[in-house]
């Protein structure tokens, strides 16, 4: 958590993108107070091991925060797309009005 | 009717003045753009120098992207047809005028010059003509017409497709059979012509080995995601028919000018 507090601070991560980092932390944080809840939750939904509950809770924590990067990704390359062809566009139109210039 | 020739180059500085020089010599009324997609090589250089305008992306992009490039340009500048021929010269630029001429008597919103209807003077690598195999009959069947070669890349496009494109509906990578399923999904029509693919002029072909594999994952999750779109696409609510690359303004195409039927509606 500490870590993920220090990098917002410094503006190398950004609160929006922190955010799943922040829940999985604080669950993290708190999951041990909660230990009979989970035993009880655990042990509901068939888990003999409760410990193995917290893994699978985990991994699929760590799975859509890939996916959350995955799609920013995407996106981010179809701006990079999007203002690369742009440019060309723009440079091309330039050197005709300077060439127009001349 | 204003013609735009697209020729997208990625470092083919050993073909382009050739190609270039070959189209100048038909004396056509069309202008010629090159869009280099990146190239470390002299390609946009010789590409002016042989009275081209050349639009330079600042990196790669993908064959996909440098077409679409081209495209917005056309657009743009309110080409009303646009042909796209590779920088290889395996295209032979005396066909433009049968590719174009389907589409200016609005028989098809885009023309695709197919060399199994006509002729392909070099031998296609056998994996890569199971896969055009494979997709152009997923294709046909999809599409209820005879798709012969939905990998060419050699085509004549009108105005109301070339916006459909530059919106977000070109992949990055390869158009091709999926392209066409959105296509006709989406209401256009399309048209095969035969034409005569050459061998490359010089150098290596972008169709490697390697790449195979991915095709092949790409064309059947993309055809598999264009199933899904059907109805959107059908309807025309899908972002296709948003303005969204143009000046920023969030309009529907049809909008724009007179070419105002919405796709969708157009009878197939």
């Amino acid at each position: 958590m500490l870590t993920i507090i220090q990098l917002v601070r410094r503006k190398l991560l950004d609160e929006k993108y922190a955010f799943l980092w922040v829940l999985a932390g604080i669950v993290m944080l708190f999951a041990p107070l909660a230990t009979r809840a989970i035993d009880t939750m655990s042990t509901a939904l068939g888990f003999h091991y409760p410990p193995a509950f917290i893994l699978l809770l985990g991994f699929f924590a760590i799975c859509l925060i890939n996916l959350q990067f995955s799609v920013t990704i995407s996106r981010l390359n179809k701006n990079n797309k999007q203002l690369a062809q742009r440019f060309a566009i723009m440079e091309q139109r330039l050197r005709e009005v300077e060439r127009l210039d001349k | 009717m204003k013609c735009l020739l697209i020729i997208p180059a990625h470092n083919e500085a050993e073909n382009i003045t050739s190609v270039i020089t070959e189209i100048r010599s038909l004396r056509m009324s069309a202008d010629l753009v090159v869009v280099d997609d990146g190239s470390t090589d002299a390609t946009s250089d010789l590409a002016s120098r042989a009275g081209a305008r050349v639009l330079r992306l600042p990196f790669n992009l993908g064959y996909g992207a440098a077409v679409q490039s081209g495209l917005l340009y056309g657009v743009e500048a309110g080409y009303d047809v646009c042909v796209l021929i590779d920088g290889d010269g395996q295209h032979n630029p005396k066909y433009i005028a049968d590719l174009i001429a389907p589409v200016e008597a609005g028989l098809a919103d885009i023309a695709l010059g197919s060399r199994f209807l006509g002729r392909a003077d070099y031998s296609i690598p056998f994996a890569r003509r199971l896969g055009i195999r494979l997709f152009r009959e997923l294709a046909s069947l999809i599409t209820r017409q005879q798709i012969t070669d939905p990998t060419s890349g050699f085509q004549a496009i009108n105005n109301r497709l070339m916006r459909f494109f530059v919106n977000d509906n070109y992949p990055y990578d390869f158009p091709d059979a999926d392209t066409l399923i959105r296509l006709y999904f989406a209401g256009f029509k399309i048209k095969e012509v035969p034409v005569n693919i050459r061998p490359r002029l010089r150098g290596e072909s972008m169709h490697t080995a390697g790449r195979t594999l991915y095709y092949v994952y790409k064309m059947l999750f993309s055809i598999f995601i264009a199933l899904t779109q059907r109805r959107l696409l059908m309807k025309g609510e899908s972002n296709a028919f948003r303005d969204e690359t143009l000046d920023g303004n969030r309009q529907p195409v049809g909008d724009a000018d007179d070419h105002s039927a919405s796709p969708a509606k157009t009878a197939r």
